[in-house]
């Protein structure tokens, strides 16, 4: 295939915009990666931290050595990889009948579920549910509460509109139910919008605290933001609390930076993996024959 | 939005002029319900789900009309009618002024802000180099991951008229400085682009899957055919990412009393109140002064109401203009 | 119309839900500590008295105990008679925890005025008789009386009282003037200016003569906290007109008026205009919160501050060594006030409460004063709940505790051991235990540089008063912007001051202050 001088002026001046985006997009990267390997006095400047004129492993070695920063971990682990896993087979299983025009009173149930979109309870009654559900303290309140998000759902939904009617037909001409046409028709076709809603449920779950902080005392069972929440305000001055065991003040931004990227490496090394279900031509072949 | 169990009952009745044996409606319903019993065996496991964790604590909304009091409980408080909204609206200084601002602010992020990833992805989509691509994604979400609590700090030695490299370039271009966090005139631009910074590189994602699913063979006839580049993505790649992007942007509509609460907290001062003080940021300091759940829930439902109105608003529009909406 | 009756059913469904709503439940946690200590089988081989008294606990929400029966824990409960259940509300999720209905016997230390005064009014927290806390904590309250004699008004809501009484020691201490060493040298001055007039020259030259010797107009006298407390922005030079813009004071009239609105309020405001005007003032002051003053004061930017209290310059001094920083302390600023003052955040703090259901409980009550009095006084009690135990988490130095290394390094030792504000809620808040925090350089410290320094505060103190609640938010954000905009603008002060006044006043500060002279005349006459 011949690639016109036009076209290379055209891809040269897409990677150079692509570029400076990146540029700048990479830098808090840069920024909090420095910080966290600085040492005091270098974290207390003010101005751009690209890198760390002396490096200084303290924060990092605080972040790391407690062993409950690792407990932490794996609650977090089991809670995204279960919940989300668990949350795109509920998303399928609710946004596929939906998604048929043919549906009987298909426009109420869509409403009542787009209504808890935008109304309700709030916290207290939440809590009040959870304590009477007897989730207290269970891992399970990590991935119950939250299972449906009602807007991925609706993303999907629409999605699944989107896939050519002929492919559901001719199966059901075939004899094939609903259900199996969900699983083995549908949701192949559909990779690219699951491996998105993936990473919006798993990247929730991840980062998600508030819950954890609510729900669950027992700290064998809390996740990592609970303890990267803990071990900043441990190294921040705590007067007002009366406090006098004091940890290390001077490397409080250090030790911020560095709980920051422990939090936040791991997403950032799991999209890449993700990238093979973004490839076209997922739909090849689906309208022939 | 047609009923299929009225319109059988109607061919009934009109095809011989004769009412013929009329079947009552909820025999319809039932026998559609077991045409279709697979879709409701996976569709009403979900529905409790909803029931049980999102209608069940809906009683709650009551606080928005209550005082209440941890003793007495959501059912026992006291009815305080519409106080907290009327605190809301008549005692801030100017609640013109917040609400204003908070409409003015969603609306530039939904202006400038909700296009912003769709154009990277188409971007992105013509570019040739996999591996470019690839690493530029994986690059362009990383602002993402960083809350405002921290992005704040950046941006504040970014924008610094003394150290900060934006006024850099423009003391070289012969420039004044200026103070962006603190000049009413370019804050809420800079909350605008620098809201784009953050999240233009997670917001594509979406838009790259729905891209992945236009077939190819597509874009080979349209090529065989003539059709130039713009021709070829105004006429093949616009409409299949269409359905996506109506939805993202009707449902993004809902938030729309949202300005974006943890950016301006963190972004904001005094100095700028007049172009910044949204809704969020006067009841969160406020609420400071006051008991809480009253007035929060209260300023929740009033948000609320307005986004279903909105999104339902525009999910007639889409649907008129031929679109899947939402409903 | 189809439409409408898909809403109509929505509709119907949510209000049914409505309907069908949860009781609520109010078991104490203490009844079900209750009901777990009397059911278990703990064999009665000792002949004890009487049954340990059951107290739920919420002391503190940041050092929660590690585990139940910690060795601290345990210490208390023999020593007396008492068996704790231990509650772990944090800050996040201790209101809600109260809202839906766990009230603790001992609430988190950290409440604020304002929920103290709801829940006063609710029926949530228990009233406790002031001569009673007198008689089963004698010293405690004597001490605090010493340091204040207003400690008790805080607690007082619609005339009774709601708790124990607390004082934040360090807050009677004032806002410290701090220079640059080098700079003052730089600039010929061998001491600290003492007068405005002598500050205005110091700032000027800090801006002007290149005080950090780099060739460079890079470096500015003053800087303040314009994004995050700005009450304590440019303090001392309002100090030296003897008020503070956020501070309610008595005024020549025997009634409260706001220090924002005085005429001293004015002429400040003409004087940091002129000062900013010539550049003696950062411009992005505005911007600047605690984080970036603290950057510029090590990156020697600017030249002095004004914001720390004499504890945060002690935990400063190595910082400083290592930026090559002296840091010289002055006195407050003599202005037209005629006299050197400083701003203080007051002593006065809301005090420590209890649940309702206390107030009934005269045995568990009253066993909850005798410990707090032994906590806060007895230095065995207090060395072993604050710090732990001799030789395994401290060591005595000279009579003061320091704490082993491994306690230091991370939280997780002291949460072990229990030690910390949990079971002691009232760390740091008595003059004759206070000295087990010092070491004698920090105690030299302390004295040398709070030497001679009059401080003014606050005259009610943390006080919730029906029109903070309704008008507050209001008027802050009004006061807020026009001190900005005085300060950084052009315009004539004298006439925009009259009209910020009257919009003040409109606005509910009338109301506020007839408010805030009522509660402070009922004060006066209670005494």
């Amino acid at each position: 295939m011949k690639i016109s001088i036009g076209e290379h002026i055209f891809q040269a001046i897409l990677i150079i915009l692509i570029s400076l985006l990146c540029l700048a997009t990479i830098y808090p990267f840069l920024h909090i990666t420095s910080l966290s390997f600085s040492s005091p006095s270098e974290a207390s400047r003010f101005g751009f931290h690209l890198y760390p004129k002396e490096i200084d492993f303290f924060a990092w070695n605080q972040v790391l050595s407690q062993t409950k920063i690792w407990t932490g971990f794996g609650n977090s682990v089991f809670r995204t990889v279960v919940g989300t896993v668990l949350t795109l087979i509920a998303m399928s299983l609710c946004a596929y009948p939906l998604s048929r025009k043919y549906l009987p009173h298909r426009s109420f149930y869509t409403m009542i579920i787009l209504f808890t979109m935008f109304f309700g309870g709030g916290i207290i009654p939440s809590f009040l549910l959870i304590k009477w559900l007897g989730l207290m303290n269970d891992v399970w309140v990590y991935i119950m509460p939250g299972l449906v998000s009602t807007f991925s759902m609706l993303v999907l939904r629409n999605f699944f509109m989107g896939i050519p009617a002929e492919l559901e037909e001719s199966a059901k001409i075939d004899g094939a139910n609903d259900i199996r046409i969900l699983f083995t028709i549908i949701l192949p076709l559909s990779k690219p919008v699951l491996a998105t809603l993936a990473l919006w449920s798993a990247v929730g779950h991840w980062n998600s605290w508030f819950d954890a902080v609510l729900y669950i005392t027992d700290q064998d069972k809390q996740v990592l933001q609970f303890f990267l929440r803990e071990i900043v305000i441990t190294n921040t001055d705590a007067e007002t609390f009366g406090r006098t065991v004091v940890g290390n003040l001077e490397y409080a931004n250090a030790i911020k930076a560095a709980t920051i990227m422990f939090a936040a490496l791991p997403i950032l090394i799991v999209y890449p993996f993700l990238q093979k279900y973004f490839v076209k031509g997922t739909m090849i072949g689906s309208l022939k024959g | 939005m047609s009923d299929s169990t009225t319109s059988i009952v109607n061919i009934a009745q009109n095809e011989n002029g004769t009412v013929l044996k009329k079947t009552p409606k909820w025999k319809h319903t039932w026998k559609e319900y077991k045409r279709n019993k697979y879709l409701f065996l996976m569709l009403f496991p979900i529905l409790v789900w909803y029931g049980i964790f999102h209608y069940g604590p809906m009683y709650g909304v009551q606080l928005a009309f209550k005082d209440f009091s941890p003793v007495k409980g959501i059912w026992g408080s006291a009815w305080v009618g519409f106080e907290h909204f009327k605190f809301l609206f008549y005692q801030s200084p100017d609640f013109a002024r917040i609400f204003r601002n908070t409409i003015l602010i969603s609306l530039y992020n939904i202006v400038f802000g909700f296009p912003a990833p769709i154009i990277l992805a188409l971007m992105l989509n013509e570019v040739r180099s996999k591996l470019f691509k690839r690493v530029a994604q994986s690059i362009s979400y990383i602002p993402h991951f960083f809350s405002w609590v921290i992005l704040s700090g950046i941006v504040i030695v970014m924008l610094s008229p003394s150290e900060g490299p934006v006024n850099y370039i423009i003391k070289l271009f012969g420039g004044e400085p200026i103070y962006f966090l603190a000049n009413t005139d370019y804050f809420r631009p800079t909350l605008v682009i620098t809201n784009i910074w953050k999240e233009i590189g997670w917001g594509t994602i979406i838009y790259l899957a729905a891209l992945s699913g236009i077939d190819p063979t597509l874009y080979e006839a349209a090529t065989i055919d003539g059709a130039n580049r713009w021709q070829r993505i105004r006429n093949i790649t616009i409409p299949s990412i269409l359905p996506v992007v109506s939805i993202m942007f009707i449902l993004s509509l809902g938030g729309i009393l949202n300005a974006g609460f943890d950016q301006i907290f963190n972004l904001y001062s005094p100095a700028v109140y007049e172009v910044a003080d949204v809704i969020d940021t006067y009841v969160y300091r406020a609420g400071i002064q006051q008991s809480q759940f009253g007035l929060t829930t209260a300023v929740g439902l009033f948000k609320n109401v307005i986004g279903i109105a909105l999104v339902l608003g525009t999910n007639y529009v889409m649907k008129r203009m031929g679109q899947e909406g939402v409903l | 119309m189809k439409q409408w009756k898909k809403i109509s059913l929505v509709l119907a469904l949510a209000v049914s839900v409505f309907a069908a709503g949860c009781s609520n439940n109010s078991n104490s946690p203490s009844n079900q500590g209750a009901k777990a200590t009397n059911s278990s089988s703990k064999a009665p081989d000792t002949e004890v008295a009487e049954k340990p008294i059951v107290i739920a606990t919420n002391a503190s929400t940041w050092e929660i105990p590690t585990n139940d029966d910690n060795p601290t824990q345990k210490w208390l409960e023999e020593r007396y008679n008492v068996k704790f259940v231990n509650m772990r509300g944090t800050d996040e999720n201790y209101k809600v925890t109260i809202a839906s209905g766990e009230i603790p016997d001992i609430f988190p230390h950290n409440i604020t005025e304002t929920d103290m005064t709801n829940w006063a009014r609710q029926g949530v927290i228990a009233q406790v008789d002031i001569d009673e806390i007198k008689t089963y904590m004698p010293t405690y309250t004597a001490h605090i009386e010493e340091v204040d004699p207003n400690a008790w008004n805080i607690g007082i809501i619609d005339g009774k009282n709601y708790g124990v009484p607390r004082i934040w020691l360090n807050g009677a201490y004032g806002f410290v003037p701090t220079y640059n060493g080098e700079w003052l040298e730089a600039i010929g001055y061998s001491a600290p200016p003492k007068t405005l007039e002598e500050l205005q020259d110091v700032l000027t030259k800090f801006r002007n003569n290149d005080p950090d010797k780099n060739n460079q107009k890079d470096t500015y006298g003053i800087s303040g906290r314009g994004k995050d407390v700005r009450v304590q922005l440019f303090n001392s030079i309002y100090a030296a007109y003897g008020i503070n813009p956020y501070h309610f004071k008595l005024a020549a009239d025997g009634n409260v008026t706001w220090g924002g609105i005085t005429d001293e309020a004015k002429a400040a405001l003409k004087l940091l205009n002129q000062w900013y005007k010539d550049e003696l003032i950062d411009p992005e002051f505005m911007t600047d919160d605690g984080g970036l003053l603290e950057q510029k004061w090590s990156s020697k930017k600017i030249g002095y501050i004004d914001h720390k209290m004499y504890h945060h310059l002690f935990g400063a001094l190595k910082g400083n060594e290592e930026n090559g920083i002296t840091a010289v302390y002055g006195q407050g600023i003599v202005g037209p006030a005629g006299k050197s003052i400083v701003m203080s955040n007051g002593p006065l703090q809301v005090p420590l409460m209890f649940g309702k259901q206390v107030e009934k409980d005269d045995a568990k009550r009253i066993r909850i004063l005798q410990m707090l009095e032994d906590l806060a006084t007895k230095d065995e009690v207090y060395l072993r709940t604050v710090f732990g135990v001799e030789g395994e988490s401290y060591d005595l130095v000279d009579g003061v505790p320091v704490m082993k290394e491994e306690f230091i390094a991370t939280a997780d030792p002291a949460r072990e051991m229990g030690i910390g504000g949990f079971y002691n809620p009232l760390i740091e808040r008595d003059t004759g235990t206070w000295k087990f925090h010092f070491t004698a350089d920090k105690m030299a410290f302390r004295d040398t540089v709070n030497a001679g320094l009059e401080t003014t505060s606050d005259i009610l103190g943390p006080t919730a008063m029906d029109t903070k609640g309704k008008y507050m938010a209001t008027l802050t954000t009004l006061q807020d912007e026009f001190y900005i905009k005085a300060i950084i603008g052009k315009d004539d002060i004298d006439k925009t001051f009259e009209d910020f006044k009257n919009q003040w006043l409109k606005s509910g500060g009338k109301e506020l202050l007839e408010e805030a002279t009522k509660i402070y005349k009922d004060r006066e006459a209670a005494k």
